[in-house]
C-alpha cells in the first residue's frame, strides 16, 4: 500500500501529533503521536486512526475527558482534511468525509452514554453499512448503471 | 460500484475496531470506528463523483467504415474516446461489439489519469447475417479503492447480409423493371373497406348501399361504392437444376433467380395473396407448398427458398412435409406409351381412342421426359381457379420452356423470369462482341416468351454484367453508323 506522501499529508500527520500532545501531554501524547504517525505515513489514514485510538487505551485506563477525545478527534479530521487534495474529488472528499465521521461519532458517542456498548457498536456498523449501501445506489442513478439494453443483434 | 481488496480492508478494519470496543468494553474506540468509516465515506463519495464527472465529460464513438457488410469480409471498427476535461481516475473503454460479432483483438482502450484523447481499432468480421447493433461503450473506471462500470454513448447497426448477387437486374431487354413485382390491381368495384366513388342511385342497387349521409347533403339518392376486395393466388415454380448452379460462387443463376424469388414472395406476402411453391430439380418435383396466405406458409415458402440448391441429374426427388415427392416426371410418357400398346387390338373402342392418343404422342412423350414442363402440368390439373404462376428458370432449354409456359397460362397470367446464361458463365464476356449476340438471341427469345397472350417475360441477371455487354451491342452499333457515314 503506498499512502498519500504529498507535503500537505505530512502536514496533517504533525497536526495528529501536535493534538495528541495538547490533549495527552507531551510526555505520552508526542510518542502516541509520533506511532500514529508513522502508521499513517505507511499504511493510510483508516489504519492510523485505528491505531491512535487503540494507543488511547492504555492512556487513558479509567476513561478521557470528552475534551481530549475532542482534541485527538479533530487532529483526525484535519488529517482527512489535508489527504483530500490527493483524492479525485477533494471537496467532496473532505465535506463527506468530516459530516459522515462527524455524524457517525455523534452517534457512537451517544449511544455509548446511554447504551450497552455492544448495542452501540452494532447500532453504529449497521450505520456505516447502510450508508455504504445508499451511496452505493446513488452511484447506480448518477452515472446510469442501472440503465438497460436492447438485444443487439436481430436475425 | 465494487470495492477493491483495499476498501474491504478498511471496512474489515472499521468492523474490527468496533468488535475491540466490544471486547474491552471501552466505548472510546468507537470512536476510532466512526472516523475510519467517515474515511471509507469520504473515499467513496469521492470516486461517485468524479466517475460521474467523468461519464459526463467522456464521448464514445464507435465507428465501422462500413455499415452494411457481406458475412464472409471484414471491416474495420475504430473506437474513439473523448474527455472534455481529464479525469483522476484510472479509465479504459471497451467497445459494445454485438455478440454476432468475431473481432481479431479486444477493442478495448486504456486512459491514465489526464489523458484526454485516446483511439483503437481493430478488424471485426461477421459471421451470422442479420443486424447488429452495437451495445453502448462500457467505461470502466477505478481509483484503486473502488471500481465501477457504466454504458456511455450508443453505437450504430451493422447489417450483415449473406454473400450473394450483388446488383440485381431484372427487367426487359436492358432496362430495369420500376413497379415491384406482385403488385396488382382489381380495377373494380365490390365490397371492401377502401371507398371507391359516390354514385347517385340507380334502379337495380340495394338500399344497404345508400349512403344516407351523402343522400341528405346531395338532396338525391346516392350510393357509396368501395374497392373491391382481391387476391391473386400466386404459384413460385422455382428450377432449382444442375444448369442453374452456372455462374461464379455465391452468384450463380440460382442465387440471383433466389433473389427475385423472395422478393416476389415478400411482395405476396405484403398484399396477402395465397402463395405456392413448386420446387422443380432435376429428376422431378423436389418439393411443393399449395397456395395458401397463412403466415405458416409464407415463411415455409421463404425457408425453402433459402434452403434451394442446385440438383444434379442423379440426384433423387427428396421428400417434403413427410411426403414423398410427387411423380411429376415418373410414369406420365410411359403410361402414354403403355396405353397405346393397349390401343393395338382391332377393336371399335381401340379404333375411336387411337387417333386421339397417336396425335399427342410427340407431344407427351417430348416433355413429360421434361421435369419443369412435367410438373407445371401436374400443378396445373391440381388447381382450380385462376392462378399466376411466376417461374424462375435460364434460357438452356428454350423449346421446353415455350410449352411450360404455354401450360402454365391456361390457368391465368404468368411471368416469366429468366437468366440469360451468357451474363453468368465466369468467362462468358472474354469475348464481349460473342456475348453481346448471345444475349440479342436470349432477348429475342424473351420477346417471343413475352409476345404471347397472358405471358411477360423478365431478365434477371447481375446489372454490372448486363451493362457491359450492352455496351458493346452499343459500340458496335456506333462503329457501323460511322461506317455507313464513312
Amino acid at each position: 500500500m503506498t499512502p498519500p506522501r504529498e507535503r500537505r499529508y505530512l502536514l496533517g500527520l504533525a497536526v495528529v501529533v501536535a493534538a495528541y500532545a495538547v490533549a495527552v501531554g507531551p510526555l505520552a501524547g508526542i510518542p502516541a503521536g509520533l506511532a500514529t504517525a508513522a502508521v499513517g505515513y505507511w499504511l493510510g489514514t483508516p489504519y492510523a486512526v485505528a491505531a491512535g485510538h487503540v494507543l488511547l487505551l492504555p492512556i487513558f485506563p479509567d476513561g478521557a475527558h470528552p475534551l481530549s477525545v475532542g482534541l485527538v478527534e479533530a487532529g483526525f479530521l484535519a488529517l482527512l482534511v489535508f489527504e483530500s487534495p490527493a483524492t479525485p474529488a477533494p471537496r467532496r472528499f473532505a465535506t463527506a468525509g468530516v459530516a459522515a465521521a462527524a455524524g457517525l461519532g455523534a452517534l457512537a458517542w451517544g449511544l455509548g452514554a446511554t447504551q450497552s456498548v455492544p448495542v452501540a457498536a452494532a447500532v453504529l456498523l449497521l450505520a456505516f453499512g447502510a450508508t455504504v449501501y445508499g451511496l452505493h445506489r446513488y452511484g447506480l442513478l448518477a452515472t446510469g448503471g442501472l440503465t438497460t439494453t436492447d438485444t443487439p443483434t436481430e436475425p | 460500484m465494487y470495492p477493491t481488496r483495499r476498501s474491504w480492508a478498511v471496512a474489515g478494519l472499521v468492523a474490527a475496531v468496533a468488535a475491540l470496543a466490544v471486547a474491552v468494553a471501552r466505548p472510546l474506540l468507537l470512536g476510532g470506528a466512526a472516523v475510519a468509516g467517515g474515511w471509507f465515506l469520504a473515499r467513496q463519495a469521492a470516486f461517485v463523483r468524479a466517475l460521474e464527472d467523468a461519464a459526463a465529460d467522456l464521448s464514445v464513438e464507435q465507428s465501422p467504415t462500413r455499415l452494411g457488410v457481406r458475412t464472409t469480409t471484414s471491416t474495420p471498427v475504430t473506437l474513439a474516446a473523448r474527455l472534455a476535461e481529464p479525469s483522476t481516475l484510472e479509465l479504459s473503454v471497451r467497445a459494445g461489439l454485438p455478440t454476432a460479432a468475431a473481432a481479431d483483438e479486444e477493442l478495448e482502450l486504456d486512459m491514465e489519469p489526464g489523458e484526454t484523447d485516446r483511439a483503437a481499432t481493430t478488424e471485426v468480421s461477421w459471421p451470422t447475417a442479420g443486424r447488429h447493433r452495437f451495445g453502448p461503450a462500457t467505461l470502466s473506471a477505478t481509483d484503486g479503492w473502488f471500481r465501477d462500470s457504466v454504458p456511455i454513448g450508443s453505437g450504430p447497426t451493422v447489417t450483415a447480409e449473406p454473400p450473394g448477387p450483388r446488383n440485381v437486374h431484372v427487367g426487359e431487354g436492358g432496362d430495369r423493371l420500376a413497379s415491384a413485382y406482385g403488385e396488382h390491381e382489381a380495377g373494380r368495384q365490390g365490397s371492401g373497406l377502401e371507398p371507391a366513388e359516390l354514385r347517385e342511385y340507380v334502379p337495380g342497387d340495394t338500399a344497404d348501399n345508400i349512403d344516407w349521409k351523402a343522400t341528405a347533403r346531395l338532396a338525391s339518392p346516392h350510393v357509396r361504392e368501395y374497392e373491391a376486395e382481391t387476391e391473386r393466388r400466386t404459384l413460385l415454380v422455382a428450377d432449382h437444376r444442375g444448369a442453374l448452379a452456372t455462374g461464379r460462387p455465391g452468384e450463380t443463376k440460382l442465387d440471383y433467380l433466389r433473389e427475385v424469388a423472395l422478393a416476389t414472395a415478400a411482395s405476396t406476402r405484403e398484399l396477402g395473396d395465397p402463395l405456392g411453391l413448386l420446387a422443380v430439380g432435376d429428376a422431378g418435383v423436389t418439393g411443393r407448398i399449395e397456395p395458401a396466405s397463412s403466415p405458416r406458409t409464407y415463411v415455409s415458402v421463404r425457408r425453402r427458398l433459402l434452403d434451394m440448391e442446385p440438383t444434379v441429374p442423379e440426384d433423387p426427388p427428396s421428400t417434403v412435409s413427410g411426403r414423398s415427392a410427387p411423380d411429376a416426371t415418373a410414369g406420365g410418357a410411359a403410361d402414354l406409351r403403355r396405353t397405346i400398346a393397349d390401343l393395338e387390338a382391332d377393336d371399335a373402342f381401340s379404333r375411336q381412342l387411337r387417333p386421339f392418343y397417336a396425335g399427342r404422342q410427340g407431344y407427351r412423350e417430348r416433355f413429360d421426359d421434361d421435369p419443369l414442363y412435367a410438373a407445371v402440368r401436374a400443378a396445373q390439373g391440381r388447381t382450380t381457379g385462376r392462378l399466376w404462376t411466376v417461374i424462375f428458370t435460364d434460357d438452356a432449354a428454350p423449346d421446353e420452356l415455350r410449352e411450360t409456359v404455354t401450360v402454365a397460362r391456361e390457368s391465368g397470367e404468368v411471368l416469366v423470369l429468366l437468366a440469360p446464361t451468357v451474363l453468368y458463365e465466369p468467362g462468358g464476356l472474354a469475348d464481349v462482341e460473342a456475348a453481346y449476340d448471345r444475349y440479342v438471341a436470349f432477348e429475342g427469345f424473351r420477346r417471343e416468351l413475352s409476345g404471347m397472350d397472358r405471358v411477360r417475360a423478365l431478365e434477371v441477371g447481375p446489372g454490372d454484367r448486363l451493362s457491359t455487354v450492352l455496351s458493346a451491342g452499343r459500340s458496335r452499333r456506333s462503329r457501323s453508323t460511322r461506317g455507313e457515314f464513312a
